[in-house]
């Protein structure tokens, strides 16, 4: 059975009162895609902000690899291994394509004292990956949304993650780009041993992408299982995905 | 009981006023995103104004009052709103932080402009000095003022009301609708901007109110006291209340006029020699004391937009390219120019220093020093009473002396800034005019020896008001003349910039910007912010001090004024003028500090003086305070230039450049102007008129001829694709 890489246990996360994540728990297996969807305002982002350090919650526990991570600032948790991208794009505007890579690389190299990578092979391998060699040079604001979220992939790829967290990567891509980009994940989950964990609404490619799917509504757990699990769950046709014959 | 009853009455007095002031700071920051550094000054300016109504014009003080603090003061803060803050939506802190400042040095200088700070302003109290009440208690009688009755009693009234138009009105409603999301409210229908307007005149009624109140509080008229009582008082208040608190404001307030006031009657009689400086520097303290409760922020994100200051990120060829003709071109000047001239043009090198300070800081990292003269003077200190050798007079500085006083200033610099990096940046802005204040009251401002309290260490930071710095000894030579030192700090410019250049373009360089652009990014890849602020911050410190010292050695005699906080405030914003992500912006803002404003404010001055009469409409004396006025109002539309004038300037001089007949051409005709300078056929002023001659015609004619081949070869080209068709 595959161990679980990142356990999210009872978190919970209030702002002046509202509580925007209430007692939810979950986890992240080892080599698989985990999909967390749901309705906007259900607390997604919020959870990815709690996993990877930016938010502290009010209660509950945050365990990665076998380590409490529920008090460690963001840096740490880099350093065990949590790299992420954000739905509103957080790329270095001052820095081109390759330098957004480079820093993320020498970043990566600067904190730690093995696991060091060679900076300019593994950018031009991640941008070839990618499929960023063409826009290498350019600046990141020059680039249109969707080739921009796979900037950020590509640089939390940089860090050499054992977890990366997705925040709708689809955003803004094409039907063809988003296809290809759900075969490279595949590519990365099978061939380089990454876990991956995906906050997207774009439900055709969460369904056939993800091994594992927990829906959240309103900051609470609805439901978890596998697609098929999720398709036919009635709670969530309800909440999020509407009748099954409709949306799916 | 009657003397801790008395100093509790007092406190309650100061605290009440400046709880006003922060009130307002915080209301417009809350509702437009901008901390108003001029608030301060606004109050300063409602202040003359009331002096200027009662004693010159013989208005009743109540009438003046109402006009002045419920009117006038509004309505400049609503003008300096609409017509300056408005714009700068969408800016980067640093801009918006850099605007309110030109406004506060803007109208700083145009009140000492207006009232002549030579002359005495005072303006009496209101119920006179013996307006008070006397209770005795056990034998001891206590006084109480009316004053300050009354300034309780407008502050409560000031608090009722703005309570009834917080939570009963619409527009109370919907400031605190802005409060929490502009964007809802302009969907909601509500008008952000309206809502910005009336917190700017509603603050500006409390800083007319507090301004006014306090220079009766204080007695004396003071542009720079005055200026600096409410500001450093006001964002201390700020602090406690988070920047959101308007309560936990005015409790701030409160707490620091009881602390200065129990420290002014409780002090030891010992301290004496420090209490007066320490009575000063008391919200100071308590803001150091606040920024290091507070909690961690969270991580500041930014979305993809472009900022506009972008800065281009030269190569190292060009960097020394540049760098030896600047040598060059300095060295070439020295021996054309008079000592005392070689000397001002050094210390603008020295503060061009001091300026890379400001491009490493702020430039690449995106954090904010307000006061790096006063940090350098650290280093200036150690390196005075540390590192001359020899006696006092007649000794020389070493090396050695130069490289402790840059160490002491990196020490002090890191232990300054340590609290104030976990938090925002904006509050490192605010701990650093913080620091300049604390060595204003504590350091510059006290002559003499003066005893540590409870250390009991003896100290004299400026013997006999002034220190006298010699020339440095570096190896078998000494450096002391003007033209030595000119040649010497260039070269030691040069060689820092080429370091910061290589900074920049290595992966420490690379950090910072990616700091600057997204802290929530860098963390989550794996940097800690805190280090790598602070890595930022003690290089910075380390430029700020060796510049500081170098600017001290070229000025040989330095008084407290040298380091005054408006020096530094005034260096910031000349880099950020001239770009405070390049190497070029720095030296722009050092050499126009220490040379290009005061040459010409001191010659429009001289010429006052010897042609009295007017010049046309405006007399020589105008034209002298409009110079000293003019980096604030540069820096007042920085907005409209953020990528700074020398970049700017170097854009124009690429089109020379790249035409070698003008290139040769304009490097002939400058030599020439050289030579007739140097072999005396014409004065210096003659070799001045021709150098910016030459500098503004060469450009022009370049970009012409270039507009004009592209012109010319547009059509070609254009016929060359018809033809294909």
């Amino acid at each position: 059975m595959t161990q679980a890489l990142l356990q999210v246990e009872n978190v919970s996360v209030s702002f002046r009162g509202t509580k925007a994540l209430q007692d939810v728990s979950f986890s992240c297996k080892t080599g698989e895609i985990t999909g967390l969807i749901g309705p906007n305002g259900a607390g997604k982002t919020t959870m990815f902000n709690v996993i990877s350090g930016l938010l502290k919650p009010s209660s509950g526990r945050v365990v990665f690899d076998g380590v409490d991570l529920t008090k460690a600032k963001p840096a740490r948790r880099a350093k065990q291994g949590i790299s992420r991208t954000f739905q509103r794009l957080e790329l270095f505007t001052s820095l081109s394509v390759r330098d957004n890579l480079r820093v993320a690389g020498e970043i990566h190299n600067a904190t730690r004292r093995s696991n060091r990578i060679d900076i300019a092979a593994e950018t031009e391998r991640v941008m070839g990956l990618l499929e960023l060699a063409d826009v290498a040079d350019r600046e990141v604001t020059e680039l249109p949304t969707g080739r921009a979220r796979v900037v950020e992939v590509a640089r939390a790829l940089m860090t050499k993650p054992k977890l990366v967290l997705l925040d709708e990567p689809a955003s803004g891509q094409s039907e063809e780009e988003t296809e290809r980009f759900a075969e490279l994940l595949k590519h990365l989950v099978a061939t380089d041993g990454l876990s991956v964990c995906l906050v997207e609404h774009d439900v055709p490619l969460v369904m056939g992408l993800c091994d594992t799917i927990h829906v959240l509504n309103f900051g609470a757990l609805l439901a978890s299982g596998t697609p098929a699990e999720i398709r036919s769950n009635n709670d969530v046709a309800d909440a999020y995905l509407g009748a099954p014959e409709e949306t799916i | 009981m009657a003397k801790f009853l008395e100093f509790t009455f007092l406190g309650l007095t100061s605290g009440v006023l400046l709880a006003l002031a922060a009130a307002g700071l915080v209301l417009t920051y809350t509702t437009s995103g901008i901390f108003n550094f001029s608030h301060g000054a606004v109050a300063m300016f409602a202040s003359f104004a009331f002096w200027e109504a009662t004693n010159q014009w013989g208005w009743n003080p109540l009438l003046a009052f109402v006009v002045v603090a419920l009117v006038a003061t509004p309505l400049l803060q609503v003008g300096i709103y609409h017509v300056i803050m408005r714009r700068l939506n969408g800016l980067s802190e640093i801009t918006k932080t850099v605007v309110s400042v030109a406004v506060m040095i803007a109208l700083w200088n145009l009140s000492e402009w207006l009232w002549n700070p030579s002359f005495f302003h005072f303006l009496p109290l209101p119920f006179g000095q013996n307006g008070e009440w006397k209770i005795t208690i056990s034998g001891q009688t206590a006084y109480f003022q009316y004053f300050g009755v009354l300034c309780v009693a407008i502050t409560l009234a000031v608090a009722v009301a703005g309570s009834i138009l917080f939570k009963r009105s619409r527009a109370g409603l919907a400031m605190r609708a802005v409060v929490d999301s502009p964007s809802l409210l302009s969907l909601n229908g509500g008008n952000p901007n309206r809502i910005a307007l009336i917190s700017w005149a509603i603050s500006g009624a409390f800083a007319g109110t507090a301004g006014i109140l306090i220079a009766q509080y204080l007695g004396n008229l003071d542009a720079t006291s005055l200026t600096i009582f409410v500001l450093g008082g006001a964002i201390t208040a700020a602090i406690i209340g988070r920047l959101k608190s308007i309560p936990l404001t005015v409790v701030g307030g409160i707490v620091i006029g009881l602390g200065t006031s129990y420290f002014n009657g409780y002090a030891p009689q010992s301290w004496s020699n420090w209490s007066g400086g320490w009575v000063a520097a008391i919200p100071i303290v308590i803001l150091f004391i606040a920024l290091f409760v507070l909690p961690q922020n969270r991580l500041r994100g930014a979305s993809l937009v472009k900022v506009k200051e972008q800065f281009a990120v030269p190569s190292m060829k060009n960097s020394v390219v540049a760098g030896l003709t600047l040598i060059a071109f300095f060295s070439a000047l020295s021996f054309i120019m008079g000592p005392d001239m070689d000397l001002k043009l050094a210390s603008g090198v020295a503060l061009s220093l001091v300026g890379l300070s400001v491009v490493v800081l702020t430039g690449f990292s995106g954090q904010i020093n307000l006061a790096p003269i006063a940090l350098g003077s650290v280093g200036a200190f150690v390196a005075y009473h540390h590192g001359i050798i020899g006696p006092m007079f007649g000794g020389v500085l070493s090396l050695w002396g130069i490289l402790l006083g840059i160490l002491a200033t990196v020490l002090v610099g890191c232990i300054v800034a340590l609290p104030a990096l976990r938090l925002q940046g904006i509050y490192l802005a605010m701990a650093s005019l913080g620091f300049g204040l604390l060595m204003t009251f504590i350091v510059y401002t006290p002559t003499g020896e003066q005893t540590i309290p409870l250390l009991h260490w003896h100290v004299a930071f400026f013997v006999n008001g002034s220190l006298t710095f010699p020339g440095i000894k570096v190896g078998p030579w000494l450096l002391s003349t003007g033209r030595q030192l000119l040649i010497a700090f260039t070269v030691m410019f040069v060689v820092t910039s080429l370091c910061v250049v290589r900074l920049r373009r290595g992966s420490l360089g690379r950090r910072m910007i990616a700091l600057k652009d997204s802290e929530a990014a860098v963390a989550t890849l794996g940097q800690r912010i805190v280090v790598l602020k602070l890595a930022a911050f003690g290089i910075s410190a380390a430029l700020a001090g060796l510049g500081t010292i170098l600017f001290c050695v070229s000025l040989q005699t330095v008084q407290a004024s040298n380091f005054n906080i408006f020096a530094g405030i005034g260096l910031f914003m000349a880099v950020v003028i001239g770009g405070y992500g390049s190497v070029s912006g720095a030296l722009f803002g050092g050499i126009g500090v220490s040379v290009g404003l005061s040459v010409i404010a001191q010659t429009f001055f001289n010429l006052s003086v010897s042609h009295p009469s007017s010049f046309g409409p405006i007399s020589w004396s105008v034209a002298g305070h409009l110079a000293l006025l003019m980096p604030a109002l540069i820096g007042i539309n920085i907005a409209k230039a953020p990528g700074g004038q020398a970049q700017k300037t170097a854009a124009g001089y690429v089109a020379v450049v790249q035409n070698k007949a003008i290139l040769v051409a304009t490097l002939g005709a400058v030599t020439i102007a050289y030579l007739l300078t140097l072999t005396k056929v014409w004065g210096n002023w003659w070799f001045v008129l021709a150098f910016c001659v030459i500098g503004v015609i060469s450009p022009l004619t370049a970009q012409r001829i270039s507009t004009q081949h592209s012109a010319g070869t547009a059509p070609a080209a254009t016929g060359e694709l018809v033809g294909q068709r």
